[in-house]
């Protein structure tokens, strides 16, 4: 027996060859486990209820309730929870655009990464409403323009400035064949619609002045007219825009000689950045153009919001977060702004969206007061405004300060004639 | 809850999988019981109450069919049962698509509420449709207890989107959960990360792709745009849902059930017969065994035999949606059949050449499948062709091209058994045919859905060579933590196959 035994186990197997004692890496499949730590790490942990990286409120974990299970919201908000408050989120988005990229993807559905690091915010998914939207928005500024100024408050003139996104400006930055969020043809289209309705519209071709002062600086100089990693215009873009329309409504504007260009942080990361998450994206230089003695003097400047305070026109303590909003800190829903030094004793009523926000400065040595109107937050009547201004014998000038990107969405320009 | 989401991965996943081994092996039936339906409940909760009704009704119904000396009434009360499993999928799935079509064919205007589908309701009516026939053929003994019929009806791996699994095959190989080895764990960790890495890499990439076209009005689409659009969508519903299989066998190995393949590589399919012999396996058998079969087959006649072809097709688009374009598609693969089925005697193609001619048939049929907006289908395929107002070309699809070439010839080369193949090569694993090893040989076609992929035919895939076994460790973790990165970064995007 013994013998047998052996010679068995002596030989080979060739069809099924003995098992190797070791067996590699087999501790490796009990890895899985680890995956316990998140539900235990998200219950230990502080929740963040907002993320700056990506610029959007957090979902924090839900309470279940009876009802909120049956409809399906607790689910629902349990997954979003545990997306949001994954730890090291910043890491894991970061990651997942790296992969695209390497890919070979030049979008995440949200932006366009573009080159010189500069990214452009697509046209998003709402777009199949929005010729309707802008229609009903050109529609909107023609009353405006034709009907309700000449009624509530006769003899002011009415300027609209279109702000055109980064890539009709720089649209040789746009990665090859993309095509453009909103072409350069589209703005001009609405323009050219916006004249047959409004014919009493001044509109100052702002984009043009942008992309001939684009064609002058090289894309790589520290000369941006745009963020790269913000949909908003810098000062320098914004000065443009102020010069192009001073002129066309026949307004002397400053020259640059009359501002001290200074970078107040190099850091700042701004709206497409939260959209894009891209771990190598560089920060942007925040440059501030502040007005020297030549300009205007800003000690003389006031400015309160709707409720009476004041508001300062450069904020420092937003430069760690969003820095575009060290303008003015941000948008408000009405702002007085007074300069009892002005060139001449005007009022502007300027309704606008955040691009004005870097531009306001620019404007304050035309205008003895500025009333400066987000109707997106502001809910007091616009006629009623203009009726008590006419009634006090105000002289006004009127400015619609829009990004062509807002008019194509904006759900809030029929608050102009109401 | 879909196995993608963050939520099954991290909490429901881990959390039953501890407690469903810590519990006595005697428990764990039940313990799977009320984590399906947990996991049910999670997604519809009406939907759980359904599927419980329909479990006790299947129950009651069983007891009755088993063959007795009242065949005749037996037979009766088989086409009730049929009928009554049919009708909660009728009432959710079909009522509004059927009011539509005689609205539109009468001009009556007949409406009907506008109910949620449950979940999975396509995929669990056909398996208790399965369990009330092969009981009434004497196939499979009735269920002995609400437990064993109840595990199989709402197993929560298979629950969403199948496999198809038909009773008798469950009663013989998985009436009782089998202890957990190492081989196991390692096979359902591997075919859960590939699952995974399928859906969050390939197919939720690739359909973002498709979402792009398809936003585009058929007219204004260049040809350049229209074949990466019909080829994105081909690819992206292949990864979306063998990806999904993947993972329920993968998760149905954890658990210690087996689980038969769902899809074995249908686009290096050489004719449309073979392709179908390889995309979702377990629905074409269904179909074949349930109705096909049933309705004679080719016993019958060629006649016969033509009609029920088109009958199956037809049935078969419908399953997948509740719209004209999926009976069109169905439609398209009968008329395919057909015309296969002639030409195959005379015509012999070498194989490349014939994968190739298959494969661009099925990617023409998702044009069919893809636009539920019938005008479309005659505008997509007059883009592909150029006619289109954009020509041949446009920057849309240059830049698709250009940003995504790259994304789609991966998908291709996965789409094929040969990484598997260079893998085995590499790694020294024994040279296994991707037949024997799913149980399928090239005659028989179906016989995968007998045999499942078993541990000794899964231990193929166990690494000798240290450093091959350290390269699939590594590698399967990087394709986690890829995978992982998407699903945290992603808003939750379901699986294609639950609406079906």
């Amino acid at each position: 027996m013994k013998s047998s035994d052996r010679l068995q186990s002596t030989q080979p197997d060739t069809k099924h060859p003995p098992a190797p004692r070791r067996r590699p890496l087999r501790l490796a499949f009990l890895l899985p486990l680890l995956l316990l730590l998140l539900p235990l790490w998200q219950l230990v942990f502080p929740q963040q209820s907002f993320s700056t990286a990506e610029n959007r409120a957090l979902t924090t974990r839900p309470v279940l309730t009876w009802s909120g299970w049956l409809d399906g919201s607790y689910t629902t908000a349990f997954t979003d929870f545990v997306q949001d408050q994954f730890p090291f989120r910043r890491f894991w988005t970061g990651l997942a655009t790296g992969l695209r990229l390497a890919a070979g993807s030049r979008d995440n559905g949200k932006v366009y990464f573009g080159r010189e690091h500069y990214l452009f915010l697509m046209s998003d998914s709402e777009q199949e409403q929005t010729p309707k939207q802008l229609q009903l928005n050109l529609q909107d500024l023609a009353e405006f323009a034709e009907t309700t100024l000449p009624d509530d408050f006769p003899g002011t003139s009415c300027s609209l400035l279109l702000a055109p996104a980064a890539s009709s400006v720089l649209p040789e930055l746009l990665p090859a064949y993309a095509t453009q969020a909103e072409g350069a043809q589209d703005l001009s289209l609405a323009a050219a619609a916006l004249v047959q309705l409004a014919p009493d519209l001044l509109q100052p071709d702002v984009t043009a002045a942008l992309q001939q002062a684009s064609s002058l600086y090289p894309a790589d100089s520290d000369q941006r007219l745009y963020f790269r990693s913000d949909h908003h215009w810098t000062q320098s873009g914004a000065y443009i825009a102020y010069r192009t329309w001073a002129e066309s409504v026949g307004l002397a504007p400053r020259e640059p000689s009359a501002y001290a260009v200074k970078t107040v942080t190099e850091q700042f990361l701004g709206t497409t950045y939260a959209k894009a998450q891209l771990f190598t994206q560089p920060g942007d230089a925040l440059q501030v153009w502040y007005p020297t003695a030549a300009a205007f003097d800003l000690a003389a400047i006031s400015i309160t919001d709707q409720d009476g305070q004041p508001v300062s026109l450069y904020d420092d303590s937003k430069l760690d977060g969003d820095a575009y909003e060290y303008f003015l800190g941000g948008n408000h829903a009405r702002l007085t702004i007074e300069n009892p030094g002005a060139d001449r004793q005007r009022t502007l009523i300027l309704f606008k969206d955040s691009y004005a926000n870097s531009l306001l400065p620019f404007l304050l040595p035309h205008y003895a007061r500025i009333i400066m109107i987000d109707l997106r937050y502001d809910r007091d009547s616009v006629r009623s405004l203009l009726q008590t201004e006419s009634a006090a014998g105000t002289e006004a000038d009127c400015l619609i300060l829009y990004s062509y990107q807002q008019l194509l969405s904006d759900n809030y320009l029929y608050l102009l004639n109401r | 809850m879909t196995f993608s989401s963050l939520p099954f991965i991290f909490y429901f996943l881990p959390l039953f999988f501890l407690l469903y081994y810590l519990l006595p092996a005697s428990w764990r039936q039940a313990a799977l019981l009320a984590g399906s339906l947990f996991f049910c409940a999670w997604g519809s909760p009406r939907g759980m109450l359904l599927l419980l009704a329909l479990i006790g009704l299947d129950l009651l119904l069983g007891r009755y069919l088993a063959p007795g000396r009242r065949r005749a009434r037996q037979r009766l009360l088989l086409g009730a049962a049929i009928l009554l499993n049919l009708l909660p999928l009728l009432l959710f799935k079909y009522s509004a698509f059927m009011a539509d079509s005689v609205s539109q064919l009468t001009g009556l205007s007949l409406s009907v509420p506008d109910w949620v589908q449950p979940l999975g309701l396509s995929f669990y009516t056909f398996r208790s449709i399965s369990y009330l026939v092969d009981v009434w053929r004497a196939d499979s003994k009735p269920a002995a207890s609400f437990l064993d019929l109840a595990v199989y009806l709402a197993f929560f791996p298979q629950l969403l989107s199948g496999p198809i699994v038909r009773y008798s095959w469950w009663q013989q190989q998985n009436l009782r959960p089998q202890a957990l080895t190492w081989l196991r764990l390692q096979n359902g960790c591997r075919r859960m990360v590939i699952g995974l890495a399928k859906k969050l890499l390939l197919a939720d990439r690739l359909a973002a792709v498709w979402q792009t076209v398809h936003q585009v009005n058929p007219g204004n689409l260049s040809a350049l745009t229209a074949w990466i659009g019909a080829i994105c969508f081909s690819l992206q519903i292949y990864f979306d849902f063998s990806a999904y299989s993947d993972m329920a066998i993968g998760l149905t190995q954890l658990l210690g059930y087996d689980s038969p393949e769902n899809f074995l590589y249908p686009y290096v399919a050489c004719s449309v017969t073979d392709f179908w012999r390889r995309w979702h396996i377990s629905l074409s058998f269904w179909f074949r065994r349930y109705v096909y079969i049933p309705l004679g087959g080719n016993r019958r006649g060629r006649l016969r035999q033509w009609l029920n072809i088109l009958a199956v097709w037809a049935l078969t688009g419908l399953w997948h949606g509740a719209a004209w374009n999926y009976v069109l598609w169905g439609l398209y693969y009968a008329a395919l059949l057909l015309l296969e089925k002639q030409l195959a005697p005379r015509l012999k193609l070498p194989l490349w050449p014939a994968r190739l001619v298959v494969l661009l048939l099925n990617i023409l049929g998702w044009v069919f499948f893809a636009h539920p907006s019938l005008p479309e289908i005659p505008a997509y395929f007059s883009a592909m062709l150029g006619l289109g107002q954009a020509g041949a070309a446009d920057q849309q699809g240059l830049y698709l091209l250009l940003t995504h070439g790259l994304l789609i010839l991966l998908g291709f080369i996965a789409a094929t058994p040969y990484p598997r193949q260079w893998w085995q090569r590499l790694a020294g694993l024994s040279a296994c045919p991707e037949s024997a090893e799913r149980g399928l040989t090239p005659q028989t076609g179906f016989a995968c859905v007998q045999a499942p992929a078993t541990e000794s035919t899964a231990a193929f895939w166990r690494p000798q060579k240290r450093l091959a076994a350290w390269l699939q460790v590594t590698g399967l973790l990087l394709l986690l933590l890829a995978s992982l990165a998407f699903s945290v970064e992603s808003s939750f995007s379901t699986f294609l196959y639950f609406q079906f």
